[in-house]
């Protein structure tokens, strides 16, 4: 593998950016409220491979196991690991197909230059949170309220319209924050705008991102290196890329990071997915409250790992590239500061359709 | 190659994979062909079992005298937004005479019965122009394109003719589980695309439950 690209490759990297986000644009969510009307189906859509239709047939085989399991736990307790094991699978597969909560998570880990470690625990606290709030929700519709299938469904699309709210409210923010605050959106601001000095070079701050990205395994960033006291403010902007970094969050507990990301685990958290909320309710029905509960955690522990998995290729890849270009050269802080860009355009786009998808009565997302 | 990462970075952010639509819910299905005593073909009944899951979720909360039991009645709102949300889905019910869609009007009935946990779907689809029989052939497919309803026909009696003239015959093609090829296509089929292609459309409907009919 050559260690740096051509140089006309480089340069095409700026409109190849902003055609990706075109493309991110593209993909429509919106389907109607389900052929039955009740239990819509999730929705997505977009380009790609055969790999996918595979994972769905896993999806469906996983699917009908792990219901028939909660059948047989009615008269075989032993078919409890049986139910647990089908439904971390079918958490797996199901995450590793389409989604807006994968999309969300990525993008966020990306748009906000998280460490992998961080991008991993929220892909795992966005699944738990998802599979907390179908157990309550289900538990009290069924237990407390006996709401109708046709008030679940409603009550789903209440969640997916404040899931799409969320998303969106954080895309625009990091739009902002990531992009238009800034100034120009790719350029590299003027050096003499920021604090380093013209013929400092390239001076980094503590917190700057390419310095230790360049020090460790992309996305792997120490903390040690990050740390110091004289780290004024949770943003940091490098003087040669303009390129803002997020400090450190073991460093700097801000506010703005941790409620961010908290919007961000919310975001994708709030919405049950059609298929736990299925199992939740034919579970409960049989008075199976723990067996229910039981394969909706299985199915978050699942679907974590899915995610996790997501967000730490984009994180690795997004290093990747950083030090194919060359960390000292200008195109580090481009690649890094477009990719960011990126994320944040992708969580809008993500949060817009999903937004568009639940007020025009459809479902969107997993 | 630096290019390359960035439009795979791109491609996982937006979470543009693929649609693959997933089966949620699973149907065994009965068509009942009903012709009017005369030749004519006027309608299709359809039978659907959905399975257990899916059962008990679509009547969670439907037992209003609370006596264990779901009557018809108290189904009845269920079965109404059934038949009005499959509109928009063709009802999953292809009906060609050669080349030639034929269409339906809105279900003239429609109930819901539960047996042994299983809710089943029972409706008639009127044809918009019955058709008159004599010599013709036609096929008659039910699936669902995006596979979000994973469509089986029952074992017994997959389909019926009703009232139909003397010396019609039935041709049962039940689909197949799909294979890698027919999988992957159909895991590039956007949930929410309901006009496929045509080329696709050839794909998918190898995937359907197909019921052929011939009089003489
Ligand atoms: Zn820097
Ligand atoms: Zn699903
Ligand atoms: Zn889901």
């Amino acid at each position: 593998m050559p260690l740096s690209g051509p140089r006309p490759g480089r340069a095409a990297a700026v409109p190849l950016l902003a055609a990706l986000m075109l493309l991110v644009a593209a993909p429509a969510l919106a389907a109607g409220a389900g052929p039955f009307g009740v239990g819509a189906p999730e929705a997505a859509s977009g380009a790609g491979s055969g790999v996918f239709g595979w994972i769905a047939q896993q999806q469906s085989g996983f699917y009908r196991a792990l219901t028939g399991a909660v059948k047989l736990l009615k008269t075989d307790p032993a078919a409890a690991a049986t139910l647990v094991g089908l439904s971390f699978l079918y958490g797996v597969f199901h995450a590793a197909g389409p989604g807006h909560g994968k999309a969300v998570i990525a993008s966020y880990v990306v748009a906000n230059d998280e460490t992998l470690r961080r991008g991993v625990m929220l892909s795992f606290v966005s699944a738990f949170l998802q599979a907390t709030v179908a157990i309550l929700f289900v538990g009290a519709a069924t237990y407390l309220l006996n709401l109708t299938s046709l008030a679940i469904t409603e009550a789903t699309r209440a969640f997916e319209l404040a899931s799409g709210v969320l998303v969106t409210a954080l895309g625009l923010w990091l739009v902002w924050t990531k992009a238009l605050r800034r100034g120009l959106v790719l350029l590299p601001q003027p050096r003499a705008a920021l604090a380093g000095g013209p013929e400092a070079g390239h001076v980094h701050g503590p917190a700057c991102g390419h310095e230790t990205m360049r020090l460790v395994r992309p996305g792997l960033r120490s903390g040690g290196v990050a740390g110091g006291a004289s780290a004024p403010a949770a943003m940091m902007v490098c003087a040669d890329c303009g390129h803002g970094h997020v400090a450190d969050p073991r460093t700097l507990a801000g506010p703005m990071p941790a409620s961010r990301a908290l919007a961000a685990v919310w975001a994708v958290g709030i919405r049950p997915c059609t298929g736990a909320l299925i199992v939740l309710v034919f579970a409960f029905s049989q008075g199976l409250f723990w067996a229910g509960a039981l394969s909706a955690l299985a199915m978050a522990a699942g679907t974590g790992i899915s995610v996790a998995a997501l967000a730490s290729l984009a994180v690795s890849m997004k290093g990747l590239a950083t030090r194919l270009a060359g960390p000292d050269g200008p195109w580090a802080g481009r690649i890094l500061r477009g990719a960011e860009i990126l994320g944040a355009c992708a969580i809008l786009v993500l949060g817009v359709l999903l937004l568009g998808a639940s007020l025009v009565g459809g479902t969107a997302g997993g | 190659m630096i290019l390359r990462l960035l439009g795979v970075l791109a491609l996982i952010l937006t979470g543009a994979s693929p649609a693959a639509a997933h089966p949620h819910v699973f149907v065994d299905a009965r068509a009942e062909l009903v012709f009017d005593g005369k030749g004519t073909l006027t309608a299709i009944r359809h039978v659907w079992r959905f399975d257990d899951a899916f059962s008990a979720f679509a009547t969670q909360g439907l037992d209003q005298n609370g006596d264990g039991q779901l009557s018809r009645e108290e189904l009845q709102p269920l079965a109404k937004i059934n038949v009005e949300s499959l509109k928009e889905y063709d009802y999953f019910t292809f009906l060609k005479q050669g080349d030639k869609r034929k269409g339906f009007k809105l279900p003239s009935e429609y109930w819901l019965q539960v047996n042994d946990g299983l809710l089943t779907l029972f409706y008639t689809l009127p044809l918009i122009e019955p058709i008159k029989m004599g010599g013709a052939s036609l096929e008659l497919d039910v699936y669902d394109p995006i596979f979000f309803v994973d469509f089986e026909l029952v074992k017994d009696e997959p389909a019926l003719l009703v009232n139909s003239p003397t010396g019609c015959s039935l041709e049962v093609v039940r689909k197949g589980a799909p294979d890698g090829a027919a999988a992957a296509i159909l895991g590039q089929i956007p949930a929410t695309e309901r006009e496929l292609p045509a080329e696709l459309r050839a794909v998918t409907s190898q995937l359907a439950n197909r019921i052929g009919v011939k009089c003489p």
